[in-house]
């Protein structure tokens, strides 16, 4: 084809794009990923009982906000990856001091335990499954971010579907979290760290062929 | 004469509004810059440059949600066009035989490009030729300011004052000239 054929036709089908399009898609899609982990996590393994009652307890909510700011600034990373030329200062700050929210709460907690309290609030009882699940939930809000991801143009695919792994593990921990009753910052810190990290890992995996354009 | 910059900003907003007319005089301007771009990275002579500028057009064409109004346009361009000329390689099973990394890093940085020459020429005019010279062999040649104060007899300390006061007077310049 003639290049300017290829001119007149790419500016003869011109549809209107409204500014900040695609964050608002991926934020619109990041929520229905979000919905869908928190289904199945209801359906399958049902909500704590104590829900109610714990969810105005620090602890409760250090690991909320923990998942919840994971989720959020590795979206914005995933979109300012898919945005070429585009900073990345704002959102890996926000994922570092994300991070440091909840190193803090750690050493605050473990100063205040004892003996073999440190371990327990560790380990707690399920740490073997914790990750699993969080693996596994993942993939209900996996297939949104990565339809959201393939309207952008990330230069490094890898990087960015590990960003979109990331989200995805982070909203599946966030849905996790209204089921899990280890409410410790250690566990949160390790084993909630570590399904959102595998999460991330099998994204990487992925968008090495699902996010070229 | 406007920078590429300056002419293509207005003509993408245009676009995105949906301004038809606004959109191809977009992609002529791009075009030759495109063409351009590739030509100087033709690493075996044989890839089909037309097909690489149609492909990076296309890429801007069905991608121009991803650019953020706060970034310049023809950086946004230049790493579409990248990105198409790696996958270009990568497909033609080339791209491990090609020293790509040093060429690349020198695309970041944007001195190569033509358009970004031709910007950066032009507002080295504005500086007198002494100061201009000075800046050329220190910033861009890689002289050492000694040399560079010898060049232009002076000694070296005159030359730092002097390069570093052209360069914030040029700082200025820019950053008052445009957005």
């Amino acid at each position: 084809m003639n290049t300017d054929d290829l001119i007149e036709s790419l500016a003869s089908d011109l549809r209107r794009v409204p500014a900040g399009q695609a964050g608002r898609r991926l934020a619109c899609f990041a929520g229905l990923g979000l919905v869908a982990t928190t289904l199945v996590v209801w359906l399958t393994l049902g909500l704590r009982e104590d829900l109610g009652a714990v969810v105005s307890e620090p602890v409760f909510l250090v690991r909320q906000v923990y998942t919840l700011g994971i989720a959020g600034f590795g979206a914005l990373l995933l979109l300012r990856l898919g945005q070429p030329g585009a900073p990345l200062r704002l959102p890996l700050l926000g994922l570092a001091a994300t991070l440091v929210m909840v190193l803090v709460a750690v050493v605050m907690e473990q100063a205040s335990l004892s003996g073999a309290a440190h371990v327990e609030a560790w380990l707690g009882e399920s740490w073997r499954s914790c990750m699993l699940r969080i693996g596994v939930i993942s993939l209900a809000a996996g297939p949104f971010i990565f339809l959201a991801a393939r309207r952008l143009a990330p230069g490094r695919p890898t990087l960015a579907g590990f960003a979109a792994g990331l989200v995805a593990g982070a909203l599946a921990a966030t849905g996790y979290g209204l089921y899990c009753v280890e409410d410790t910052a250690s566990f949160t810190a390790s084993w909630y760290t570590l399904g959102i990290l595998a999460a991330g890992a099998v994204g990487a995996a992925g968008g090495r062929y699902l996010l070229r354009w | 004469m406007k920078t590429l910059e300056a002419r293509l900003k207005p003509l993408m907003i245009a676009g995105l509004d949906g301004e038809a007319s606004a959109w191809r005089e977009f992609l002529k301007l791009l075009r030759p810059a495109l063409q351009a771009y590739f030509k100087r990275r033709q690493f075996y002579g044989d890839a089909d440059v037309e097909d690489l500028v149609q492909d990076a057009l296309l890429a801007i064409h069905a991608k121009r949600e991803t650019w953020r109004r706060a970034d310049p346009v023809t950086a946004w361009c230049f790493t579409i066009a990248r990105y198409k000329l790696i996958d270009h390689l990568r497909k033609s099973g080339r791209a491990k035989l090609v020293p790509l990394v040093d060429d690349l890093v020198l695309v970041q940085d944007g001195v190569e490009d033509g358009a970004v020459r031709q910007d950066l020429e032009k507002l080295l005019e504005t500086a007198g030729p002494k100061q201009r010279q000075l800046i050329e062999d220190v910033r861009l040649s890689g002289y050492s300011l000694a040399e560079a104060g010898e060049r232009a007899g002076m000694t070296e300390g005159a030359a730092k004052v002097s390069v570093h006061r052209a360069m914030k007077a040029l700082m200025k310049r820019v950053s008052d000239r445009e957005y």
